[in-house]
Parts: C-alpha cells; structure tokens; sequence
C-alpha cells in the first residue's frame, strides 16, 4: 500500500505540483488566490466524489471520460488566455502587477480544475483503502513521501523557470506552460478513444524501449510535457496545434488584427509609464 | 449548410460508426482478473466488458494499452481497445498491481476470419 501510494502521487499528483510551479513563477506575488483556487479544487472533488459513480454510467459508461476531457480543454483554455493575457502585458510595457487580479483568477480556474480532474480519483482510494487493516500507516506514509517527491520536483522547477526567466525572458515559462497545457490536452485524447467516441488512429512512433511509459523519467516527462512512449497521430497532431495556436493568436493580435479588433490595445511604452506614475 | 453527406463523412472521420465489435468480459475477484489471459483478435477494435465483484473500487490501468479506468464495486465497465497489432499487452490494477494483472494477447488472425463479423 506504501508503494502504491507513492506511484499514485508520481502518475496522478506530480503534473498539478508541475502547474503550480509553473503558475508561481510567473505569478511572484503572495499566493492568497492559490489557497481559494485549491480549496475550490477539493470542494468539487468532494461534490464529484459523491457522484462520481452515477456519472461513469452516464451515456453508456462514457460519463466520466467526457466530463475528464472537458476539464482538461477548460485548463487549456485558461492557459492559453493566461498565457496571451501575459504575453500581451509585456508587449504594451504594463507589469504583471497592473493585470495581476485577472491573472490570478484565471491561474485560479486553471488550479481548481486541475485539482478536480486527478481529486477524486485520489479521494476514493484514500476513502476506500482507509479502512483496510494495515492501511492508515502505508498510506500515511506513502502520502509523506510521495507528496515529499513532488515537492522537491516542483521547488526545482520553481528556481529552475526562476532561472530560466531571468537568462532567456519572460518566453522561458510562457514555453514551459504551453508545452504543459498541450501536452495534458493531448495526453487526455486517449479518454475519448477508450469510451469509442473517437476512433483509434494507430501509434505514430515507438520509443518504449528508451523511456517506457511506467518508467520514473516517463512520469516526469509527461507531467512536464505529455510525454507518451507511443503517441497516436491524432494526440501529436492535437499536441502541435494546441502548442501553435496560442502563439499565432497572440502574433496575429499584435501585428494587424489586434488594431483592427482592439484598439484600445495598441502596443505603447507610455502605457506602462502612465500606470507606474499613477 | 452542412448536408446529411457531410455528417456522415464528420462521423466516419472521428469514429463514431456504430459497427459491432467482439466483446470480452473480465471479471474481478478478491483483487484478480478473471480470466487474466484475454485472446483478441488483432488489427481489430474490441470492447472489454469488467465486472468488479470486490467491495472496493479498483482502477483497470495499462501502459500498453494505454488505457486508464475507474471499476466501480458490482458495476460493468466497458473499455474498447485496439485496433492492435500483434502482441502481449500487459494491464493491472493500480491500487493493487501485484495482484490484480493480465495480460491482452493480439494474435493474427487465421485465414478466412478476416471478416468473420
């Protein structure tokens, strides 16, 4: 059960403890809004729990994969207007403090949806297996060290993105989240494969052999950027669009489309200026 | 406006076709997949039907199949997989991997029973 426990954590926990980092480092603020979003997280898992079982036998068992796949496209989303809503603070010259509300409450959407696609799923081993003669130290014990694990994992994102920011800009982490949120969107293709509302499009490459998908390096590597030993055509293809997409939004709305459709939008140093002296 | 054509073509395209695929039913007992060696025809979708008769849910897990489910206790859960090429695919219940494994074995299939539905 320990070791059970400390897998569960890796596979289910560790891309929500990657998000976080990710969130934080561009967020430096004090993370009053991230105790909201994790509490809203865990009420719903909570809610979810209570009904988890009737919504897996919804539309002939397909419930819970399709209520699954929708979280995951709301936290891409979130992402890609976080991302653009970040992108489009620099380019005007504002700092992220003269957006930091809205940012914080999209971050916000993004951390409790996140918490509630993986919440309950943990919620009904614990309540389960509880119980269980031996169970309580285990799982107590797995609980320390898994979530021990993924701690460390993300306090070495955090200060490598930190790093990262500061030698090669802003661009490091909005990449870092991009590469993320994709990588969960297209990772999630397979819930819609398995309940038969998406046909299987057959594996585009096989690299089992060098990284296999139950190894240590391949649970980190997913929750970083979806990896999958041998991805479909239809999850590579979703993974590229959804990494092109944010970005050429965001190019097509600063050079042309953004004037035509915003005005108000227009890229100036004085802005920034203008807020500060405020 | 889209014509009936173009529906059909959007439903052939995201495989949402209603053709019957070859069912397999599993069950599980005291944390073991009953039976825990599943022969499926390869090259060919096909649903496997699990029965968890524990008391507790367990959670049908497979890196090979790539495949990840909740079993609910006394309820059936359906997954499909394939269509797969030929090959041993290995799959586990994460809450007890030692105990709960199988194994999908993807055999060619033999002349003539290439359309045998």
């Amino acid at each position: 059960m320990l070791i059970n426990t400390v897998i569960l954590f890796l596979r289910d926990a560790l891309p929500f403890f990657v998000l976080l980092s990710l969130l934080l480092s561009v967020l430096a603020a004090r993370p009053k809004w991230l105790s909201l979003s994790v509490l809203a997280g865990v009420v719903g898992s909570l809610l979810l729990l209570n009904q988890i079982d009737q919504l897996s036998q919804l539309l002939g068992g397909a419930g819970m994969e399709l209520m699954l796949f929708a979280c995951h496209v709301i936290v891409y989303l979130a992402s890609a207007l976080f991302i653009y809503l970040y992108l489009q603070n620099l380019k005007v010259g504002l700092e992220v403090k003269d957006q930091l509300a809205t940012l914080q409450g999209i971050a916000g959407v993004i951390i409790a949806t996140s918490l509630l696609i993986n919440g309950a799923s943990f919620l009904i081993y614990f309540v389960s297996f509880w119980s269980q003669a031996d169970a309580p130290q285990s799982m107590f014990l797995g609980t320390i060290l898994g979530s021990g694990i993924c701690l460390s994992i993300a306090v070495l994102l955090y200060f490598s993105m930190l790093w990262l920011k500061q030698v090669f800009g802003p661009i490091s982490v909005v990449l870092a989240l991009v590469l993320y949120a994709s990588g969960q969107l297209a990772d999630a293709v397979s819930l819609l494969v398995q309940v038969d509302w998406l046909g299987h499009s057959g594996a585009l490459w096989d690299i089992s052999s060098i990284i296999p998908d139950q190894s240590e390096f391949a649970h980190l590597f997913n929750a970083l950027i979806g990896y999958r030993a041998s991805p479909s055509y239809q999850q590579v293809g979703l993974y590229v669009v959804a990494c092109i997409l944010p970005l050429l939004v965001y190019c097509w709305l600063m050079t042309g489309g953004a004037l035509k459709l915003m005005p108000s939008i227009r890229p100036s140093k004085t802005a920034g200026r203008t807020q500060e002296q405020k | 406006m889209l014509s009936l054509r173009s529906f059909l073509l959007l439903f052939a395209v995201l495989g949402l076709d209603a053709k019957a695929v070859e069912e397999f039913t599993i069950e599980l007992r005291q944390h073991l997949f009953y039976p825990s060696r599943i022969h499926v025809p390869a090259h060919k979708k096909v649903k496997l039907i699990i029965h968890n008769l524990d008391e507790r849910p367990e959670e049908f897990d497979s890196f090979d199949l790539n495949r990840e489910k909740m079993l609910f206790p006394g309820r059936l859960t359906t997954i499909f997989i394939g269509p797969l090429k030929p090959g041993e695919y290995t799959f586990f219940g994460e809450y007890h991997p030692n105990a709960a494994r199988g194994l999908v074995i993807a055999n060619e299939p033999a002349q003539g029973e290439q359309h045998a539905h």
